[in-house]
C-alpha cells in the first residue's frame, strides 16, 4: 500500500487566557479563583468542540506567564486541537454570534469567572493570522432562554421525600448515577415515601435548555425490579428451542444491515 | 462529564442471543451467537447497567416466526430499563443525520425510518457508557458525526480489548 508522506506540521497553537485588569498580578488570583477560570474555560472548550462536532480536546496548562496572569493552554492532539482553538478565538471574537445557546452559557460563565478583571483571549500559533490580535472579553450575546418541556423516564432508589410549605421534593438515586431531586405534588409526595429505599421507574417531564434537564418533575411512579437482562434473552432462547420455533437469524441480521 | 455505567443494547443483540440456533447452524453464525453472548455476560460483571432503547423495541417488530421472539421480549419488558427516545435524543438525532440527509437529492426519500440513528442517539444523549451491538456498520458514522465519546462495541466480534474468550482462543 502506497501512503504519501504527512505534511510536516507546525507547533500546536496554544489558547492564551489572560485575568487582565490594572494592577493585576499572579499573586492577586487565589488557587480557587485559578481554578474557577479553569473550569469555566474547559467548559468553554467543551462547549465549542461539542457544537462544531470536533472531537472533545483535553488541553493542559502549560505555563502561568510571570508579569501577568496568563494561562497559557495546549493540547497534543495535533488533529482537532487548531479546530477547537480557532472556534474559541471566533466564540469570543463575536459574543457567541452563530453559536448555539450552550456555547453562549458557557461564554457567559467564563465571562463571570473574570471577577476582578477582564479575560483577554490570544490564539497564538494559528495558520490564519486575522486570528491572531487578543480579544477582551464581553459577556456573549443575550440568549432568549428557550426552555422546552418533554417528558422521559427514569429509574432509581427513593431515597428522601421531603415537603416543605409550598412544595414537595423526592430525592431519587438514579440508575444511571448520582441523585436527582423531583418535585412532586402533596398527593405524589406520600406516595414517594410508600416506595422509599425501593427502586421506582418514574414517568417525569422536565425542561430542556438545550444542554441539560431543568426544573424535572415526577408525573407517574411504580415500584419497579429489574430482572437479568442476559438470563431474560437466555430464557427466551430456551422457551422458543422448545416450542420448535425455528428463525433464520441471520437473514433477519441482514435485513437490519 | 463522565460517561454512566450504560450499555446501550441494539436490536441485532437480542435476535443473535435471544433466538435458538438453528438445526445446521453454520460454524460463523454459532461462533456470532457465543461471543455476544459472552460479551453481554462480561459487561453484566464489569457492573454495566443494560438500557433498552425504546426504537430498539420498535425494530424487533416483524412477521412470521420472528413475531415470538419480540412477543416474548415485550413480555419482560416490564423488568428491563426502557428508555424512550425523547427530547435531547430527537435532537442528538437530528444533528446526526443532517450529513446523511443533506448527502440525497432533492427527489430522493429522505424520511426512510433510521433506527439504528435513534438508537445511537438515545445512547449519546444518555451519555452511555458503550452500545451494543451485532450490526456495527452504521453506528459508527452516527456516533462520530457528534464526535461521541460512546464506545460502540461489536459483541459478536472478537473482542478487541482484555482476554480473548475461550471460544476464540486457539487450541
Amino acid at each position: 500500500m502506497n501512503s504519501k508522506p504527512k505534511a510536516p506540521r507546525g507547533p500546536a497553537p496554544t489558547l492564551e487566557i489572560a485575568l487582565t485588569g490594572e494592577g493585576i498580578r499572579p499573586q492577586d488570583v487565589s488557587i480557587r479563583h485559578l481554578a474557577e477560570i479553569l473550569a469555566a474555560t474547559a467548559s468553554a472548550i467543551d462547549a465549542v468542540a461539542a457544537e462544531r462536532g470536533v472531537a472533545p480536546v483535553q488541553p493542559s496548562l502549560q505555563k502561568i506567564r510571570k508579569g501577568s496572569a496568563v494561562l497559557v493552554l495546549e493540547a497534543n492532539d495535533t488533529d482537532t486541537w487548531p479546530e477547537v482553538v480557532t472556534q474559541f478565538y471566533d466564540a469570543a471574537a463575536t459574543r457567541g454570534a452563530r453559536f448555539g445557546a450552550a456555547v453562549r452559557n458557557a461564554f457567559a460563565r467564563l465571562y463571570r469567572s473574570a471577577k476582578i478583571g477582564a479575560l483577554q483571549v490570544t490564539a497564538v500559533g494559528l495558520a490564519d493570522s486575522k486570528r491572531a490580535d487578543p480579544i477582551v472579553m464581553a459577556l456573549p450575546l443575550d440568549v432568549a432562554p428557550s426552555f422546552t418541556r418533554f417528558t422521559t423516564t427514569v429509574y432509581g432508589r427513593v431515597v428522601g421525600v421531603n415537603s416543605f410549605d409550598a412544595r414537595s421534593v423526592v430525592r431519587m438515586a438514579v440508575r444511571d448515577g448520582g441523585r436527582e431531586d423531583f418535585e412532586v405534588t402533596p398527593e405524589g409526595a406520600e406516595r414517594a415515601a410508600k416506595f422509599y429505599n425501593r427502586t421506582v421507574r418514574a414517568t417525569i417531564s422536565a425542561e430542556w435548555d438545550g444542554e441539560k434537564r431543568h426544573a424535572s418533575q415526577i408525573d407517574d411512579m411504580q415500584p419497579w425490579e429489574e430482572i437479568d437482562f442476559l438470563g431474560a434473552l437466555l430464557e427466551i432462547r430456551d422457551e422458543l428451542a422448545r416450542e420448535g420455533v425455528q428463525v433464520d437469524g441471520a437473514a433477519w441480521l441482514k435485513e437490519l444491515d | 462529564m463522565s460517561q454512566k455505567p450504560i450499555a446501550v443494547i441494539d436490536a441485532s443483540v437480542v435476535i443473535l442471543v435471544g433466538l435458538p440456533p438453528p438445526k445446521l447452524e453454520p460454524k460463523e453464525y454459532a461462533l456470532r451467537r457465543q461471543r455476544a453472548t459472552e460479551c453481554l455476560r462480561s459487561l453484566h460483571s464489569d457492573g454495566l447497567d443494560f438500557i433498552v432503547p425504546a426504537p430498539t423495541i420498535t425494530e424487533l417488530s416483524r412477521d412470521g416466526n420472528g413475531e415470538e421472539l419480540a412477543r416474548k421480549f415485550f413480555a419482560r419488558l416490564g423488568g428491563m430499563q426502557v428508555k424512550p427516545f425523547d427530547l435531547p435524543a430527537a435532537l442528538v438525532a437530528a444533528k446526526m443525520l443532517k450529513t446523511a440527509f443533506a448527502s440525497k437529492a432533492a427527489h430522493e426519500a429522505r424520511a426512510a425510518i433510521k433506527y439504528d440513528a435513534m438508537i445511537a442517539a438515545v445512547a449519546h444523549a444518555l451519555n452511555a457508557k458503550c452500545l451494543v451491538t451485532a450490526n456495527a456498520r452504521d453506528f459508527g458514522k452516527y456516533l462520530a458525526e457528534v464526535a461521541s465519546p460512546v464506545e460502540l462495541i461489536a459483541a459478536d466480534d472478537v473482542p478487541q480489548k482484555g482476554q480473548l474468550r475461550l471460544i476464540d482462543r486457539k487450541a
